[in-house]
């Protein structure tokens, strides 16, 4: 497992790294995050001439903040609406925040296009959900290996390039290499060519990697290689690694933390193992409880929670609703939820959440809300 | 048998999408499955339709270098054979002025064929340049091109040309050439507006973005790459236009007339009342050409989409 | 829930073109669906699954030919809603006049395909999509009487009444796949084949529906075909489920049982592909390799090349499905483990029977697979 590859995390070391802002002083501390969203807020706007009133978009991220730190892995789970792959797109700078910062190193990120963005993406990769579409389908596998090495000037001569090339194919288990160098995307199946995603990610030699949705078209067999392929890279080059996914289960198997997204907002977020056997926020329970569990087919109890019973769709993020934006789904929806967006709630071990049930006052005095009987969890 | 495997890879993977589990890539196979379908079940003559093409644009170009060669009559030359019919001295006969037709048809394809591809290519350029252009940048940059891009579509182009040939005191394939190419750039640029905005939107564009790449080569490397079928079958397009223009203007006299041209020698047959007299070998080759030029060209342009297209490339061979 | 069938399909074959280039997209496929179950095929990208229910519906276009096999259906004896009591006799659906075709369809067998956003008309409102099938199949149905029965479907399955008159583009993704449901209810078949109903859907909406088609099945009592790569579904839903790989059915069983005792070693990397919510966390690898490109099926079990347990006879000889226990007709394999002829070594101890699930037996071996299988493609 200890393979010394030249884009592991020892070699760049010995190269240097060109294009961070500040001098590494010393090596990556474990808990300082390399790479944080603070409240950051995305509204796309909606196209059309709006004279009167206020201007319409759509609020797809509202007031997120997260960290990734070298080593570990999170995972942002929510449905589609959620907001998630907004998020990893901002991360990765394909469009800019409307408002909040985003910080590597510590220093603020700014501007998607021109030198400082190349800088910054020499850092930050970013892995798409589509491994159809995400490679271009007239270039060749050298090609779109080759590109990232040339652009971040890991490699010169076509030599080096070739040599590199290839080190990246073995590194993600497309072996030999030869085989595949010359191929195009449409020759090979989808877990190849997420594979060479993968590969073209770490060309930039980055220190982050996020992944959006990395498995979710791949054949169910093979999802797991791919996510231990990941696992692997994560702890060869210390990465730092953002998982967004739609499959709880699948958070759980890969990610040391999990944040969980409605709307837009941030309900929930933990360790993983806490948030999925201890869900406090009522949206967390309502996808664990729906979420395929075989194993646990057979206990009966599950069709007996109040939130199974509620329906409804997740809200329009065009005109969202006010307050928290579960409260038109969630059955212990207090008054106060209609108003005000809940704030953090510690609930310890590094577990919190956003909701008035288990906040202790709230601006309206000194109201400790009801907690209904059946909000703890099911085990 | 190859054919039939074609027909299996291709509908097949359409219909169970290899990999692919998303919803709407149900509809995107089906396209593709169907699209696949129709060039597999019409492979067969493709290929043949390619060949002819191929084959008539080869004659030509062949034709242009090496036909003066062969001919050893100027075809300029003025002799006492006045509009005689085609026979073993004049293989198509003479012009009112006694001059070989025969010669004036070869030595005219060279001109055609030159001004014909030299405007085709020009105008591709320049729509390639400015359709990509103001389909990936969008916004204002977009609005002011698409601006421009339709007052030229907007504008008759024939008109135009024939006021703009009849105005420019300098007269000659130069000018009608420049004209021409001013004209004919706008449609391609359109067309190629449109692919790019569609285009742009795709996940590898961005997913080169996010490598890094800068916009020049997102641009030409990227998605022009994947517009080679549109650009070369508008090449194709365009070349066709300039040739047929390029006759019509000199048909009208409106180019320099003194120069050996299929235009020309039409120009000059038609003033001379050659059909009234009977002179049909003066105008039947030249006319035949134009039209065998212009049927190879749209041949050719069938087989476009396997040469660029790399996935259709396997099918081919296989 | 009756024990008479209601589908009968006998060695089945599909292929894509002919003669010496065919791809075999379903090969020798046999499996009976009785009356008010829930069938779950299973399988992943190439395995069949969608093009077995294709040709069961008779939905198949040129250049995919049914080579082989017999679909047999046995029609509810109860009246069609016109009144006049239907046939009962057996129909031979691959046999189907285009007139019988038309009477069957929609009336004994509907459809739901993957994604309702492409089944629905986008410039037709719910309304005028379900009186339209009504007025297709019914035609001495009155305006009155379609109305009426439009308005009972929907709220069978759940759409408010005031949503009659909404174009899909105004339905969210669950009430769509829900209006999609009503279309194929609207003439109480016996049969609905559904392709993928909730791969589009989000977790929650995807449990609601789930929870829907089985409430709709205990009161209308009609059998599903429900197909999906994500076996863990058919886990929760399903009373019978067959898997299949490469155009092959490996394995059927009930639902419980393929669950605790998965006897086909691809039934069982599969179900360890999927990680678990609740019990121990452990590593856990999917199947090495990946599913084979169906123009070079490797020979023998198409299994082989990815499966821990092949042994000398898995190369040569293609297993058949064969029944392991006779008080049990409908649990089948098709593995040379379980056929004693085949000279099979012992019985691996993932597949005999051990809760290898609720982690009481070893699991498969941890490391991630070493290098990509390369030549299945070429």
């Amino acid at each position: 497992m200890s393979i010394l590859h030249p884009f592991s995390k020892s070699s760049v070391d010995k190269t240097g790294q060109n294009g961070s802002r500040k001098p590494a002083k010393n090596k990556a501390n474990q808990d300082t995050p390399i790479l944080e969203a603070l409240h950051i807020r995305k509204e796309f706007p909606l196209g059309g001439l709006k004279l009167f009133g206020p201007r319409r978009g759509v609020k797809a991220v509202e007031d997120v903040s997260l960290a990734l730190r070298p080593g570990r892995s999170l995972a942002v789970v929510g449905e589609s609406g959620s907001g998630k792959t907004t998020i990893a797109r901002l991360l990765a700078q394909l469009y800019p925040v409307s408002s909040g910062s985003i910080r590597f190193r510590g220093a603020a990120v700014r501007g998607t296009r021109g030198r400082k963005a190349r800088a910054y993406r020499r850092h930050v990769q970013l892995i798409f959900q589509d491994p159809f579409s995400s490679l271009n389908p007239m270039h060749t596998i050298r090609y779109h290996l080759s590109r990232p090495l040339r652009i971040h000037g890991h490699a010169r001569s076509a030599a080096q390039v070739e040599r590199q090339v290839k080190a990246l194919l073995e590194r993600v288990n497309l072996v030999p290499a030869e085989q595949y160098i010359d191929k195009f995307p449409h020759q090979l199946s989808g877990g190849q060519r997420q594979r060479v995603a993968i590969a073209r990610a770490l060309a930039a030699q980055p220190e982050v990697l996020l992944a959006d949705e990395p498995v979710s078209m791949l054949d169910v067999s093979i999802r797991l290689d791919i996510l231990n392929l990941l696992l692997r890279l994560k702890e060869e080059d210390r990465l730092a690694l953002l998982y967004i996914t739609h499959d709880i289960a699948s958070a759980r198997y890969f990610a040391d933390e999990t944040l969980v997204m409605y709307a837009g907002q941030v309900v929930e977020g933990g360790p993983s193992e806490e948030v999925i056997q201890q869900p406090k926020h009522p949206y967390t329970q309502l996808l664990l409880l729906s979420a395929p569990a075989p194993e646990q087919a057979e206990e009966q109890h599950r069709a007996d929670s109040p939130l199974l019973a509620t329906r409804g769709d997740p809200p329009s993020l065009i005109d969202p609703p006010k307050g928290c934006r579960f409260h038109p789904r969630c059955p212990y929806a207090m008054p106060i939820c209609r108003e005000q967006v809940p704030p953090r709630t510690d609930l310890g071990a590094g577990h919190w959440t956003h909701c008035f049930l288990y906040g202790e006052t709230t601006r309206l005095g000194d109201l400790k809300p009801a907690r209904p009987t059946k909000v703890a969890s099911e085990e | 048998m190859a054919i039939k495997q074609r027909d299996a890879q291709a509908s097949f993977q359409g219909q169970q999408g290899v990999g692919a589990l998303r919803a709407d890539e149900g509809i995107r196979a089906e396209l593709l499955r169907r699209l696949a379908k129709r060039r597999a079940n019409l492979s067969l003559f493709r290929s043949v339709k390619i060949r002819i093409g191929l084959g008539i644009l080869g004659f030509f170009v062949l034709l242009a270098i090496f036909g003066p060669v062969f001919v050893h009559q100027d075809p300029q030359a003025f002799s006492s054979d006045v509009l005689s019919p085609p026979s073993a001295a004049h293989w198509m006969g003479t012009t009112q002025t006694g001059q070989d037709v025969f010669a004036q048809v070869i030595d005219g394809t060279r001109m055609t064929l030159l001004v014909g591809f030299a405007v085709g290519a020009l105008a591709t350029f320049l729509s390639v340049v400015i359709g990509l252009t103001a389909g990936y940048f969008g916004g204002v940059v977009d609005e002011l091109i698409s601006l421009v891009i339709n007052v030229f579509l907007v504008i008759p182009a024939l008109p135009l040309t024939i006021v703009l040939a009849g105005y420019i005191p300098v007269r000659g394939p130069l000018p009608v050439a420049v004209v021409i190419s001013l004209t004919g750039w706008a449609w391609g640029a359109r067309v190629l507006r449109a692919q790019t905005m569609s285009l742009r939107k795709r996940e590898f564009v961005e997913a080169a973005r996010a490598s890094g790449e800068s916009t020049f080569r997102i641009i030409f490397a990227e998605i022009l790459t994947n517009e080679l079928a549109i650009v070369a079958s508008s090449l194709i397009f365009t070349i066709i236009y300039a040739i047929f223009s390029e006759v019509g203007l000199e048909f009208l006299g409106l180019s320099d007339v003194t120069v050996t041209s299929w235009g020309n020698m039409l120009f000059w047959a038609t003033n001379n009342q050659a059909l009234l007299l009977g002179a049909w070998w003066w105008i039947v080759p030249p006319g035949l050409c134009i039209a065998l030029l212009g049927a190879g060209l749209a041949f050719t342009n069938n087989g476009i989409d396997e040469l660029t297209n790399p996935r259709l490339r396997d099918a081919s061979r296989g | 829930m009756t024990n008479d069938a209601v589908l009968e399909v006998k060695h089945l074959s599909v292929d894509y073109g002919s003669a010496a280039g065919a791809v075999h997209a379903v090969d020798d496929v046999s499996f009976t669906l009785r009356r008010g179950q829930i069938f779950g095929l299973a399988g992943e990208s190439g395995s069949g699954k969608s093009t077995l229910a294709y040709a069961i519906a008779r939905l198949l276009r040129p250049p995919a030919v049914v080579t082989k096999g017999e679909v047999w259906f046995y029609p509810r004896s109860d009246e069609a809603s016109d009144g006049k009591a239907a046939s009962t006799a057996p129909v031979n659906v691959l046999g189907l006049t285009p007139q019988g075709l038309r009477a069957f369809r929609w009336r004994r067998l509907s459809i739901v395909f993957q994604s309702a956003m492409n089944a629905l008309n986008p410039v037709l409102d719910i309304n005028t999509q379900i009186t339209d099938v009504l007025r297709a199949h019914e035609p001495g149905m009155s305006r009155k009487a379609r109305q009426e029965r439009a308005l009972e479907l929907l709220r069978l399955v759940g759409i408010a009444p005031d949503r009659l008159h909404s174009y899909p583009h105004e339905l969210s993704g669950g009430m769509r796949q829900r209006a999609i449901i009503a279309i194929a209810l609207a003439l109480n078949p016996d049969l609905i084949i559904m392709d993928e109903p909730t791969t589009a859907l989000d977790v929650v909406v995807q449990r609601e529906i789930l929870a829907e088609i089985s409430a709709l099945r205990d009161r209308l009592g009609f059998s599903v075909i429900f197909i999906t790569h994500d076996l863990s579904l058919l886990l929760e839903i399903s009373d019978q489920i067959a898997i299949m790989y490469a155009g092959r059915l490996v394995e059927t069983a009930k639902q419980r049982a393929l669950y605790h005792q998965p006897r086909h070693p691809y039934t069982y990397g599969l179900l360890h592909s999927f990680p678990k919510l609740h019990g121990p966390r452990q590593n856990m690898t999917g199947i090495p390799g990946s599913p084979p490109d169906l123009r070079a099926v490797p020979a023998g079990c198409a299994f082989n090349p990815r499966c821990n347990y092949a042994f000398g006879a898995c190369q040569h000889v293609q297993p058949r499905l064969m029944t392991l226990c006779p008080a049990e007709p409908e649990q089948q394999v098709a593995c040379h483990l379980y056929d004693p002829k085949m000279g099979p070594p012992d019985l691996p101890e993932a597949l005999s029977g051990q809760d290898a699930l609720i982690g009481n037996a070893a699991p498969a071996p941890q490391k991630e697979s070493a290098h990509e299988h390369s030549s299945s493609l070429f």
